[in-house]
């Protein structure tokens, strides 16, 4: 071997360190968790409270709390079941960040997958965070995986059959907390998170609970409510007030034969009254060209703004792409409308709350200026 | 001279409207059938709609041709789910066939059909199209939302048809069209 091969060979060998450290390095960047600043009145406390099968692992995570003087209903909202679906997460946190409640309670879980927040999808050169500029700074939050961290649960099978239906799936789908209903408490660590979701359902005697989620443009369950036949009344109404106020929603029910689901099995498994919500997110579909952090932020990709005109999409795509404000501020009408109905026709479990932006308001003075600074 | 020539054809310019678009719609009675062609929840929304409207419906989803006895109107929400055809535990071609038949039996009954698009433009494209197309084929009027028609595909149904379409920007918009077809206060 030529000194000159050598000298190759040794140059290959440490750039492939080099790289190995640097990538190992910005996974491991991922394990840090950025803050929440909660409002007032709300006491934190953690899943594992509710099932303590899930102590000590990544999938335990915090629940925030919000009760009213008054006696009422009880909601619960979570943010985060598929970290790579942000206007669900920043949903969560604007909530943790301004609510106030005055009747009833509001529980909400901003990490619902708190182990997806620590890793993202492989193959899909997402950016592994996303920072929105406050009146005091810059603040950072975690774009994450669909999935459960697979350092969390390892390895996949080939076929995921669900419990206790037996449905089959492909196997990376046991690592996907919303195919996971109602859970298994001996069972994979996704399963013990889901069962723990219930556990609280059911010991906090949730009425109302909102899974918050985005979907890609292509995809026919979009800009919608999918609601459990228990929760359709209050899913209806709320989808025509919804319009009333120039917010689209479609309705979707929730098919009795596909389980797995937060919108299934919350309803058959708990008392609660269930919705999912979906809101569209360019950075999630298969059609995107360039995967940035700007496209996370501002919805707008050249090729699917193509594919609108060729009509290849279920959802409008208007000119300046769907930002993370159109898409936060649908998520937070959506919630407010779902609650207000859900009290209007159930007024002795009444929840009251203030304080949060309206549709129109987070589009005018944009995200950062309903989140808190930390300073 | 000239002005009576433009005094004529304004006339008959006001005759073609009336002949086409701006007919009068026809009146519709209780009771009232409703039901889902591609199994969409617009069906719940349309059923909160018609009650807004002072209406009461018998809401059948997969509604039968023995489900139309005593009926004087039959509402057809247009729009596929792919969800609700797995609720509802029907294929598409099925569907479809439920629809034809049901649309069929009540233009042999003297049963006036209303067809709905309330979906706007996710209840449009591949999955359904062809409950539209079919639903809007049976129509002795349509209703639908401007984001759901911007391609003119009901239009285009209703002039086939000789038949009145209205545009509405949303779905609670409906609400005063349905009190004056039911002749409502």
């Amino acid at each position: 071997m030529s000194k000159d091969q050598i000298f190759r060979n040794c140059l290959f060998i440490v750039l492939t360190i080099i790289i190995c450290i640097y990538s190992f390095a910005k996974f491991g960047e991922m394990e840090e968790e950025y803050p929440i600043y909660p409002g007032e009145n709300v006491e934190i406390v953690r899943l594992s409270n509710y099932f303590d099968g899930i102590k000590g692992t990544n999938a335990d995570t915090d629940v925030y709390i919000y009760g009213g003087q008054e006696d009422g209903g009880s909601a619960l909202i979570l943010g985060g079941t598929h970290p790579n679906e942000p206007a669900g997460f920043i949903t969560a946190v604007l909530l943790i960040e301004r609510l106030k409640v005055n009747k009833g309670r509001v529980i909400i879980i901003p990490r619902a997958n708190n182990s997806g927040f620590t890793c993202t999808d492989p193959q899909e050169g997402v950016p592994q965070e996303f920072r929105i500029e406050t009146s005091d700074g810059i603040r950072k939050f975690r774009h994450g995986s669909r999935f459960m961290n697979i350092l969390d649960q390892w390895p996949d099978p080939e076929v995921y059959l669900h419990y206790p239906s037996g449905q089959k799936l492909s196997g990376n789908e046991r690592r996907n907390l919303n195919r996971s209903y109602p859970g298994k408490p001996d069972g994979v660590l996704t399963e013990k998170l889901a069962h723990a979701i219930v556990q609280l359902i059911n010991t906090e005697r949730i009425d109302i609970s909102i899974d918050l989620h985005e979907a890609s443009l292509e995809y026919p369950v979009i800009d919608a409510i999918v609601a459990h036949e228990r929760s359709m009344d209050v899913a209806a109404m709320a989808q025509i007030d919804l319009q009333i106020l120039g917010i689209d929603y479609n309705l979707e029910p929730s098919p009795v034969n596909f389980r797995g689901f937060s919108h299934r099995e919350w309803g058959d498994y708990t008392e609660t009254m269930p919705f999912l919500i979906e809101s569209a997110n360019p950075i999630q579909g298969r059609m995107r060209g360039e995967t940035t952090e700007e496209l996370l932020l501002k919805g707008y990709d050249k090729y699917y703004a193509e594919a609108s005109e060729l009509g290849l999409l279920y959802t409008p795509y208007p000119a300046e792409g769907i930002p993370l404000e159109v898409r936060t501020g649908r998520h937070l009408e959506a919630i407010k409308i779902l609650i207000s109905t859900f009290s209007l026709l159930n007024p002795e479990k009444e929840i009251g709350f203030s304080d949060l932006p309206s549709y129109s308001e987070i589009i005018e003075n944009k995200l950062g200026y309903y989140l808190k600074t930390g300073r | 001279m000239k002005r009576i020539c433009d005094y004529i054809i304004i006339l008959f310019i006001l005759i073609g409207f009336t002949a086409t678009g701006f007919s009068q719609d026809m009146k519709l009675e209780e009771p009232v059938l409703l039901t889902a062609a591609g199994q969409s929840a617009d069906i719940k929304i349309t059923d909160i709609l018609l009650k807004r409207a002072g209406i009461t419906a018998n809401v059948v989803n997969l509604a039968e041709v023995k489900d139309l006895t005593d009926i004087k109107t039959l509402i057809i929400v247009a729009g596929g789910s792919s969800k609700g055809l797995g609720a509802a535990n029907i294929d598409k071609d099925k569907e479809l066939e439920r629809i034809s038949n049901l649309a069929e039996a009540a233009k042999k009954e003297n049963i006036k059909t209303l067809t709905l698009h309330i979906g706007g433009k996710t209840r449009r494209g591949k999955l359904s199209d062809p409950f539209c197309e079919t639903a809007g084929n049976a129509a002795d009027l349509l209703i639908v939302t401007k984001s759901g028609n911007e391609d003119g595909f009901f239009t285009k149904i209703a002039a086939a048809k000789k038949i009145n379409i209205h545009e509405i920007k949303n779905s609670p918009e409906m609400i005063p069209i349905l009190t004056g077809l039911f002749e409502k206060k």
